[in-house]
């Protein structure tokens, strides 16, 4: 029996926990005390990491027309398939979308598997939450945003949490109410369209559209600031003198910014996948000056390593405007949902129009449902690469016939006769300072930016109205079926 | 005898007790989350009451107190009656009705023999339950108890 540490990657945090393997099998998972992320905490998510790993509905073996195949037969059929395609219908017309779980090594195979054997330059990183666009956000202004570490958090003697950030990441508030519990005048104040778990600690919530919320702060800030501010803050000031917020938003707002200013220390924690709220969060930050930071919680462990490096030139949801559109035929998906990913866009439909959508997953999804080919993959404890800042080996070797998302791209550039090498691993430039940005574009959609009610994702309506988590849910499903 | 405690001013409804108590129990789920007329999303445990209804309510003794303190229930001489679940005042104890099995909450002994604490404890993301004498927390200033098994930050330290 071996013990082995292994790093959650379910949300950006990475909270360590003690693996007992033997062999090929998981025994137990153990809470790790000693980790400093997690500090032996695990939640929900967490917790389910012993249940994907030895999950009996894995897929262990390539699929194609609803029957299970084996790789020697699957392998030259996409390879013969995808390189038809590819000669008929010229450059670009293969897309290529990698879930964010991947670790950086894959992400760079990718950039290197698309334009060598797919002859495309369709290739994105998905992640339903948003991700690449927050992190390019607050990455504006030339790394100038201030970035708050876990440390800062548990010194901070104000925090304003924009979005639902004990959702994406529970053990944060650890941390966060440790720090307000820890002397008077400390607090916790909440920016959100909707009551939510974090705003139940508020001691001030302002009730709006995050970006509405945020710039109604804003201008109580800028109200406080003397004339020698920079020329972006003045104009600022003078937009949203004429921006018309109501009485209780404004009343809030000024407690939140007398706060904030008063503080020595003071954190933003991001926890929604609105671009325009990072954004502005990144603004709010900097004009709180000295001891003010941001701290992301976003909900793909890895995915803000990925986008140090990759080099982005279109979105998943434009590859699936260009498959409706008929100029992308053939669609190989690596891992990621896009059919339960992006809920607001009608993708099945656009799916059916391809000719060879090849999808990959651990587990069979909306989208492998489509598929004209499924491919068993590996999850993320299951393979060993860069991830979360680090080397993270893997516990388990992958069940079956099932293959990490790197292996899947060789064995399918080997079927077309060609070799891959990851592509040079550069740092990518981002858009440029405050100075530079569009300040009156920001306040005016950061005003129209309506609330949209949250989707309860983790929750199942049944016919006669009852709603269930996911975990009484299966609870009773298994219960019900097992005699 | 150590108890759980559950601190109302910290429990942020996340959920991670069910999913570890879940897992650790063989997917029998004990510990359930209370629904308080949406003010509160709390998790239900059992409060190992002195004068236990369950413990009553057993028409086969399969529910004891055991040397420890601690009261648990022998899943061989339950008959899946559900008396207990009827008994208990506070919807502690749920079943299982595929396999007529019912969960009691033990307090992990298994993992209480190997020195470790109870896995809802541990997975506590924001440290809102504790596993403590009930002794040291009656002597702690800063909180006041509610029904012997929840507490809340005393007024004059909340805020």
């Amino acid at each position: 029996m071996a013990k082995q540490k292994g790093i959650c990657q379910m949300c950006t945090l990475g909270c360590g926990f003690i693996a007992e393997t033997a062999g090929e099998e998981l025994i137990e998972i153990e809470f790790d005390f000693d980790d400093p992320n997690g500090q032996g905490a695990l939640c929900a998510k967490g917790n389910s990491i012993s249940e994907l790993l030895t999950h009996p509905k894995r897929l262990i073996a390539p699929v194609r027309d609803a029957k299970a195949i084996r790789w020697e037969e699957a392998l030259p059929a996409i390879g013969s398939a995808l390189a038809q395609l590819r000669d008929k219908s010229g450059a670009d017309a293969i897309g290529l979308v990698l879930s964010g779980d991947a670790t950086c090594e894959e992400a760079a195979l990718a950039q290197a598997f698309s334009p060598s054997c797919l002859k495309s330059k369709n290739l994105d990183v998905f992640s339903p939450t948003n991700d690449y666009e927050v992190l390019d956000a607050l990455a504006g202004g030339n790394g100038a945003t201030p970035r708050a570490s876990l440390q800062d958090i548990r010194n901070a003697n104000c925090m304003v949490a924009v979005g639902d950030p004990f959702a994406t990441c529970p053990v944060i508030s650890r941390r966060v109410l440790d720090a307000r519990q820890a002397a008077r005048g400390n607090s916790i104040n909440c920016i959100a369209g909707a009551p939510n778990m974090t705003t139940r600690f508020a001691d001030a919530f302002v009730q709006a559209a995050e970006p509405r919320g945020l710039l109604a702060v804003i201008k109580c800030m800028l109200d406080r600031t003397e004339g020698n501010a920079p020329a972006w803050q003045k104009e600022m000031k003078r937009l949203l003198d004429k921006a018309a917020f109501e009485p209780n938003e404004t009343a809030s707002a000024a407690r939140i910014a007398e706060r904030f200013v008063k503080a020595k220390t003071a954190v933003v924690l991001l926890g929604t996948g609105n671009p325009l709220a990072a954004k502005l969060a990144a603004v709010l930050a900097r004009i709180g000056g000295e001891g003010k930071g941001i701290h992301t919680s976003l909900s793909y462990g890895n995915s803000p390593f990925i986008f140090e490096g990759f080099q982005r030139t279109i979105s998943t949801r434009e590859i699936l405007e260009r498959v409706r559109a008929g100029k992308v035929k053939g669609l190989v998906v690596l891992g990621a949902d896009i059919v339960a990913g992006c809920p607001d866009m009608n993708v099945k439909e656009a799916l059916g129009r391809l000719e060879l959508l090849i999808a990959a997953a651990p587990f069979r999804n909306r989208t492998t449902e489509m598929a004209h080919f499924i491919l068993p993959s590996a999850i993320w404890q299951e393979k060993s690469g860069t991830a979360m800042g680090g080397h993270v080996s893997a516990l388990l070797p992958p069940p079956g016939g099932a293959k990490a998302y790197s292996d899947i791209m060789k064995d399918i550039a080997g079927a077309m006769n060609m070799r891959l090498q990851p592509a040079d691993w550069a740092r990518v430039e981002r858009s440029g300072g405050m100075e530079h940005e569009d300040i009156g574009a920001l306040v005016e959609n950061g005003l129209r930016d309506a609330f949209v009610p949250p989707v309860i994702s983790t929750a199942t309506r049944f016919s006669d109205g009852s709603i269930t988590d996911n975990v009484s849910w299966r609870a009773a499903v298994e219960g019900g079926t097992r005699r | 005898m150590k108890k759980l405690f559950l601190d109302l001013d910290r429990c942020i409804g996340a959920k991670a007790c069910v999913a570890a108590c879940y897992r650790t129990h063989q997917n029998l789920p004990i510990v359930e989350m209370g629904d308080v007329t949406d003010a509160a999303l709390l998790p239900e445990m059992c409060r190992q009451c002195e004068n236990p209804a369950c413990l009553a309510a057993c028409p086969k003794d399969a529910i004891f107190r055991d040397d420890k303190g601690i009261v648990r229930r022998s899943n061989s001489r339950c008959i899946g009656c559900k008396s207990c679940i009827y008994a208990c005042p506070f919807g502690a104890i749920s079943d299982n009705l595929g396999t007529y099995m019912i969960a009691k909450c033990d307090m992990c002994a298994d993992r209480q023999a190997r020195g470790l604490i109870p896995a809802c404890v541990s997975s506590c993301p924001s440290g809102a339950l504790r596993f403590e004498e009930i002794e040291g927390v009656r002597a702690d200033k800063k909180y006041i108890l509610v029904g012997g098994h929840m507490m809340g930050r005393h007024p004059y330290f909340r805020r």
